[in-house]
């Protein structure tokens, strides 16, 4: 990874010291830790009485209760979880389209994200899709000392699931950052991404060349990820044409999320860079002010 | 004449095309744009349904109409000259026939660099030429001609002969005879003069300064003891030069004479010849101007007049004799050419007559007298102070020549076969008449009128352009000269004269009844000889307005008018595609 992607890491990282994941209920799931869960457990906070069952640990019976009851009461206690989030890099060659500064933004998200789980005591662990998703070095730490991650690859996030899907913790929270620049059916990702997960944000990040074309004249789109080419001539009608289908594809995705159980927001990746101010993130309450 | 374009210049606008094409190029150049997907700018793709993708067409035909256009426009703004047909501006060319123009070595000679540069002209043109020869004086040769074979016939006149270019009036002659309808063009190889060329004129010299020596003037003056030659040798040119003058004297042993010339200083030279030389000539040494390097000096003859005296009265016979002998041209043998009477009984048909008449009355007459100075009579009479006795009143027969008052003193009256009748009212002794300077001067003018009418050439050394003026007797009508090289040719005789234009240097024979004269002609004019300032150089311009008004007619309308046509189609096509676009 070049030394310049590792600042927008630390930029990321250092913004999401401000922020704290908002964890939904469902994601206070998984290993022992600081966070209290759904489910009892062996902290010191008291939930519940409940009728002893065999197997119960003969520790939590409640002997005071028993003398007076003459039943056998089992003392339930809070359990204290440790949430943990994966974070879904589209490492596609779309993230770093030339003139843009998409894929700044996608690391510098992504590292906001990884510190904002910090900061809600949740684990981490970030993911790169290319010909297949495999877990970034050092991808369960802080952003800083991520290992390298290369936006190079040629194949969707939707084919890299299917090639080589994540090892993603069950009743974790997964997001999605990517631009969604593909043609594929959404929920062909989103479903498998959704199953066993408690929340699933799919945050689209666009850059400005993706939003608007300012160009006028003939042109000849060449697709950064298949190589394919277009000639079109470039003039207001066709501005406006394509503004209409990007929006009927954002649409698709948001309605896909929202069948899929998903949470979609857009970013702009200039604007994001531009102060690391999420509060569209905010807004759509991934994030809540540290 | 051809077409051509009127404003060549235009020719730049052709750049106009490869700047189209570079625009055309330009505006269907496709610029690489990365974009992340394709998928959605696949709707895009449908032209017709779009209207935003390009089909780049090898040849769209608005390109060749553009192209078009742009051509027409050009070959509109060159404004193409086309030839009126059947009309053409006439040209009228001047062509210096002095002597300086056949100036020439072993170079070609201005003469012929001028004529190279007439038939190109005439070729160029393809209108009616006419020919101004301008020598001493002007004259038209030939007639109009159109084509350049018919053109060169005509020049072989362009002898350049004259001893002077009178280019001044013959170009004023040409500028005349071309009004507004014509050009003129001078050809001759000196500059011109101030406002001799100029819009309409073109003034061409062809020459070139050389040095050159030349005999610039001669002449032979006959004596008693024989008679004497003078010449005089001018060298033109830079530096000094010695030549050698050859002369050959008729009958004698040909001798030469060194010269050393300075430049521009003439050097005379005179020759003492015996009694009764024959022909003289004089020549230098071969240069660059030949025609001015030999002349010929014949003897003079003498024209004495055979003066028959009857008169009376013993006064005025005595004066009569002294005048008449006083002119050294009376012969008193042989036949009579004039009879000198105051009576009417000696009168006589076959001669001229000098009639005294005396009278009864007697009138002393002091002035003003009045004098036909136009007269050969009248030549040097000086009636200042005279008195003129006169006797009689009567009218005096013919043409007055002195008159006091309305009375004629001296008449002349021309009687048959062209004899004269000289009548001269005195009375000697109330005159002083007879012992005044008038009175042989009145006598040297009756006899030299009376030789001039003598059958002969009245000069026999001539310069080149002059006339050699030839008296003949009354029978005959035409004489026949001979010229330098053998060309001969008839001149008609008219009253007794017959003028024989003395064109090119050397000995001419004239053969007329059953007489023969010789004379010769010498090439002396300084100002041909001198070839210093003969130059090259074009001034002047055509009319070019009028030229293209008569001449040539502008195409350059049309092809502006055939460009609107093909911009109000290239309108249309445009409109009709922008509105079959959604």
């Amino acid at each position: 990874m070049q030394e310049a992607y590792r600042q927008f890491l630390r930029a990321g990282e250092q913004a999401g010291m401000r922020y704290v994941l908002d964890i939904p209920r469902e994601a206070m799931r998984g290993a022992t830790g600081v966070q209290t869960g759904h489910g009892a457990g062996s902290s010191l906070d008291f939930k519940d009485y409940r009728e002893y069952q065999p197997g119960d640990d003969l520790r939590r019976i409640d002997w005071s209760a028993f003398g007076r009851s003459d039943r056998l009461i089992i003392k339930l206690f809070r359990e204290e979880v440790t949430p943990h989030v994966d974070i879904l890099l589209d490492g596609s060659r779309s993230m770093a389209l030339p003139e843009s500064r998409k894929s700044e933004a996608a690391l510098g998200l992504s590292a906001l994200f990884a510190s904002a789980a910090s900061n809600a005591r949740c684990s981490h662990r970030a993911w790169i899709g290319g010909e297949g998703f495999r877990e970034v070095a050092n991808g369960s730490r802080e952003p800083s000392v991520w290992g390298a991650i290369d936006f190079d690859a040629t194949q969707t996030p939707a084919e890299a699931y299917y090639r080589m899907s994540p090892r993603m913790k069950r009743y974790g929270i997964r997001i999605l950052i990517s631009d969604l620049m593909w043609e594929d059916e959404p929920m062909n990702l989103l479903r498998p991404l959704c199953d066993g997960a408690a929340a699933v944000f799919v945050v689209q990040l666009l850059a400005l060349p993706d939003r608007e074309i300012t160009e006028h004249g003939n042109a000849r789109l060449e697709d950064i990820e298949s190589d394919g080419a277009l000639d079109v001539f470039l003039d207001p009608i066709a501005q406006r044409r394509y503004g209409e289908a990007l929006s009927r594809h954002q649409q698709q995705w948001r309605r896909a999320c929202r069948r899929a159980g998903a949470a979609m927001v857009t970013l702009n990746a200039e604007d994001l860079l531009d102060g690391w101010q999420p509060e569209a993130l905010q807004r759509a309450r991934f994030l809540v002010a540290a | 004449m051809t077409p051509f374009f009127l404003h060549p210049l235009a020719f730049l606008a052709l750049l106009s095309l490869p700047a189209l094409a570079a625009i055309y190029l330009l505006h269907s150049r496709f610029r690489s744009r990365k974009v992340s997907g394709l998928f959605l700018w696949r709707g895009l793709a449908r032209p017709r349904e779009g209207g935003s993708v390009l089909r780049r067409l090898p040849f769209p035909p608005v390109i060749l109409l553009e192209f078009l256009i742009l051509l027409l426009l050009v070959a509109a703004a060159l404004d193409l000259q086309l030839p009126r047909p059947g009309v053409g501006r006439r040209l009228y060319v001047v062509l210096d026939n002095s002597a300086s123009m056949r100036a020439g070595d072993n170079f070609e000679t201005p003469r012929e660099r001028g004529e190279k540069i007439v038939l190109d002209e005439i070729a160029r043109r393809k209108a009616g030429c006419r020919f101004i020869l301008a020598g001493a004086e002007p004259s038209t040769s030939g007639t109009t001609v159109s084509d350049p074979a018919a053109a060169r016939q005509i020049l072989k006149n362009w002898d350049c002969l004259a001893p002077a270019s009178g280019l001044e009036r013959a170009a004023a002659l040409a500028l005349e005879l071309a009004g507004e309808d014509g050009d003129v063009m001078v050809v001759t190889d000196k500059p011109p003069g101030e406002g001799h060329a100029g819009k309409g004129v073109r003034w061409i010299a062809c020459g070139q300064a050389h040095a050159n020596t030349a005999l610039v003037s001669a002449g032979r003056t006959m004596e008693d003891r024989g008679d004497r030659c003078l010449v005089e040798v001018i060298h033109f040119g830079p530096e000094a030069v010695d030549v050698e003058l050859a002369i050959d004297i008729q009958g004698l042993q040909p001798r030469s004479r060194k010269l050393s010339l300075q430049p521009g200083l003439s050097q005379h030279v005179r020759l003492n010849l015996p009694p009764k030389a024959g022909t003289v000539e004089l020549s230098l040494p071969d240069d660059t101007l030949d025609i001015d390097n030999a002349v010929f000096l014949l003897p003079e003859e003498p024209r004495e007049v055979a003066a028959r005296i009857s008169i009376d009265d013993k006064r005025l016979l005595k004066r009569v004799k002294k005048a008449a002998d006083s002119t050294g041209m009376r012969m008193l043998r042989g036949r009579c050419d004039v009879l000198f009477t105051d009576s009417d009984s000696a009168l006589r048909q076959d001669c001229w007559v000098v009639k005294f008449r005396k009278g009864s009355k007697s009138a002393a007459l002091t002035g003003p007298f009045y004098v036909n100075q136009t007269h050969p009579l009248a030549k040097g009479l000086d009636l200042q102070g005279l008195i003129w006795g006169v006797g009689d009143t009567n009218a005096l027969p013919g043409e007055p020549v002195i008159l006091a008052g309305n009375m004629a003193l001296v008449s002349v009256s021309e009687e048959r076969e062209g004899n004269r009748t000289v009548t001269i009212r005195l009375r000697d002794e109330l005159s002083n008449l007879t012992e005044t300077p008038a009175w042989p001067a009145l006598f040297w003018n009756i006899f030299s009128w009376r030789a001039s009418m003598l059958p002969g050439l009245s000069h026999i050394n001539v310069r080149c352009g002059m006339y050699a003026e030839l008296s003949a007797p009354d029978a005959v009508k035409e004489a026949v000269v001979t010229g330098p090289g053998g060309s001969e040719f008839s001149l008609p005789v008219n009253d007794r004269k017959c003028l024989i234009p003395a064109v090119r240097p050397g000995l001419y024979r004239v053969d007329y009844g059953d007489r023969k004269s010789q004379f010769s002609a010498a090439f002396l004019s300084a100002d041909e000889s001198d070839l210093g300032n003969c130059v090259s150089g074009e001034w002047g311009t055509w009319r070019t307005a009028e030229v293209l008004d008569q001449n040539y007619v502008s195409a350059g309308w049309l092809f502006a008018l055939v460009a609107l046509g093909a911009g109000i189609i290239h309108l249309w096509v445009l409109t009709k595609k922008r509105g079959s676009q959604p």
